[in-house]
């Protein structure tokens, strides 16, 4: 069933518009960890290099509004600077150069999938690929009561703040934080009691149907092929 | 004929005494209101209707005793509940996986979950929140969504706890027609005084864990 001409589109996290969030999500998740893996195993600059213009294609065919994801990966980068100086401390820059290129390349593969399609796309997409059902309906829950959790914590602090609350380095303030974590805590609790009571009173029996389902259309084998293409002519010319 | 009955029922939570002695009946299609006083155990009862609470007493579906958990599995599968809360209520990821999950659960086939699904966004006009998530509607809409996502369900019964609090003009007209058209028998726990008139449905009193007729 194709939803996405009616109403409003899926939200994935960047509301990615351009060709990958259009591709099916379990493509995405084989192809991506495939070329994750080889530029894990390279094992100099040129084995990284090569995947590199095939990440920079993906990432312009990606998104109308390029600077977000830019801005995610320079965060992630300035964390990797400090293993560059490391290394050079060490008297290895080479190695620090790789590992800095090397995790960059699969920073750049992994936001390209995370931010083109919903969480719960992946999720289900990792169902079709045989992850076990508990462990992906753990993170299902865990990220769809992220949010709640959030919004609790903003609503407390509004309601302190709304009372005089100023945080300051005190007592007070400890005392305060505090009661919000408590407060969190048991309501999270009550919360997931009721959250169980829900499942049950629509009939529940431990697995979680759904209700929209994907189906691999041409973009996606074409996608497949040229990814795949590229992958193969890469792998016997710089790794073989 | 009866749907849903319960005699003599009595709920203790944490030492309290919180339902005394209910007796209440509900004849198919019919429509009722409980209201009274917070605290009064409104809320434990619709809770204890759906087999959450332990309790003392009788409680009966179409004639059927209600005992052990198996029985009131088979009771969520007919009976509906509206929970005061729709924050508690939703968890699937969009509002049109939420309308889905009942009846794909119940194994319906998915072509006719997808007509019931579309049907029942039509109903209460919420095409447009089809593939909204869940956690990102505002207070009315989800109140709208929680109610649909129960009538999907096809349920004989549907009790629903305070469903028009929050609700714009619009929506509350919504729902109010959704009310005067189902079939469903409905229990409708409120202290809307505007929803009661407007119905003029039987009214119950809880007052102190015990139901009156008003």
């Amino acid at each position: 069933m194709d939803t996405a001409t009616e109403g409003e589109k899926v939200e994935t996290p960047l509301n990615g518009e351009g060709l990958l969030s259009r591709l099916d999500p379990r493509v995405k998740i084989v192809l991506f960890l495939v070329l994750a893996w080889t530029v894990a195993l390279a094992g100099n600059l040129l084995q990284v290099f090569v995947f590199l213009p095939l990440a920079l294609l993906f990432y312009s065919t990606a998104y109308r509004k390029t600077t977000t994801i830019l801005k995610l990966l320079l965060f992630a980068d300035f964390f990797l600077l400090f293993v560059v100086l490391t290394q050079l401390f060490l008297g290895s820059p080479y190695e620090g150069i790789l590992i800095f290129f090397k995790s960059t390349v699969i920073v750049l593969f992994s936001l390209l999938l995370l931010t083109t399609s919903s969480v719960f796309d992946l999720l289900h997409a990792l169902h079709h690929l045989k992850v076990p059902n508990k462990l992906l309906q753990i993170t299902f829950f865990f990220y769809r009561y992220l949010f709640t959790v959030r919004e609790q914590l903003q609503l407390a602090e509004k309601s302190a703040k709304s009372r005089g609350f100023i945080p300051k380095t005190s007592i007070q303030t400890y005392k305060t934080y505090a009661y919000f974590m408590g407060n969190l805590l048991l309501k999270s609790y009550f919360k997931s009691e009721n959250v169980y009571k829900a499942l049950i009173s629509r009939g529940f029996k431990g697995y979680f149907p759904v209700f929209r389902h994907f189906e691999l259309r041409k973009l996606d084998i074409l996608f497949s092929l040229f990814t795949i293409i590229y992958w193969g002519v890469a792998v016997w010319k710089f790794y073989l | 004929m009866e749907v849903l009955s319960v005699e003599d029922l009595r709920v203790k939570l944490e030492g309290r005494e919180v339902l005394k002695g209910v007796n209440f009946s509900l004849k198919k299609g019919e429509k009722v209101f409980i209201t009274g006083p917070n605290g009064a155990g409104k809320t434990t009862f619709l809770e204890t209707l759906m087999g959450f609470v332990p309790f003392e007493g009788e409680i009966l579906f179409k004639g059927k005793h209600l005992k052990s958990e198996d029985d009131f599995a088979l009771l969520r599968g007919r009976v509906g509940y509206v929970f005061q809360n729709p924050d508690d209520q939703l968890f699937a990821p969009t509002v049109e996986e939420e309308l889905a999950f009942a009846p794909l659960v119940k194994g319906i086939k998915r072509e006719q979950v997808k007509e019931i699904v579309e049907r029942t966004l039509r109903e209460f006009e919420i095409k447009h929140l089809r593939n909204k998530p869940t956690y990102k509607l505002s207070g009315g809409e989800k109140r709208i969504v929680s109610v649909a996502c129960v009538v999907t369900m096809d349920p004989e019964v549907i009790l629903l706890d305070e469903p028009t609090t929050g609700l714009d003009r619009n929506k509350w007209e919504k729902l109010v027609e959704f009310f005067e058209r189902t079939g469903s028998s409905l229990v409708v726990v409120t202290h809307d005084t505007k929803l009661m008139e407007r119905l003029g449905w039987k009214r119950y009193v809880m007052e102190d864990g015990k139901l009156c007729s008003a």
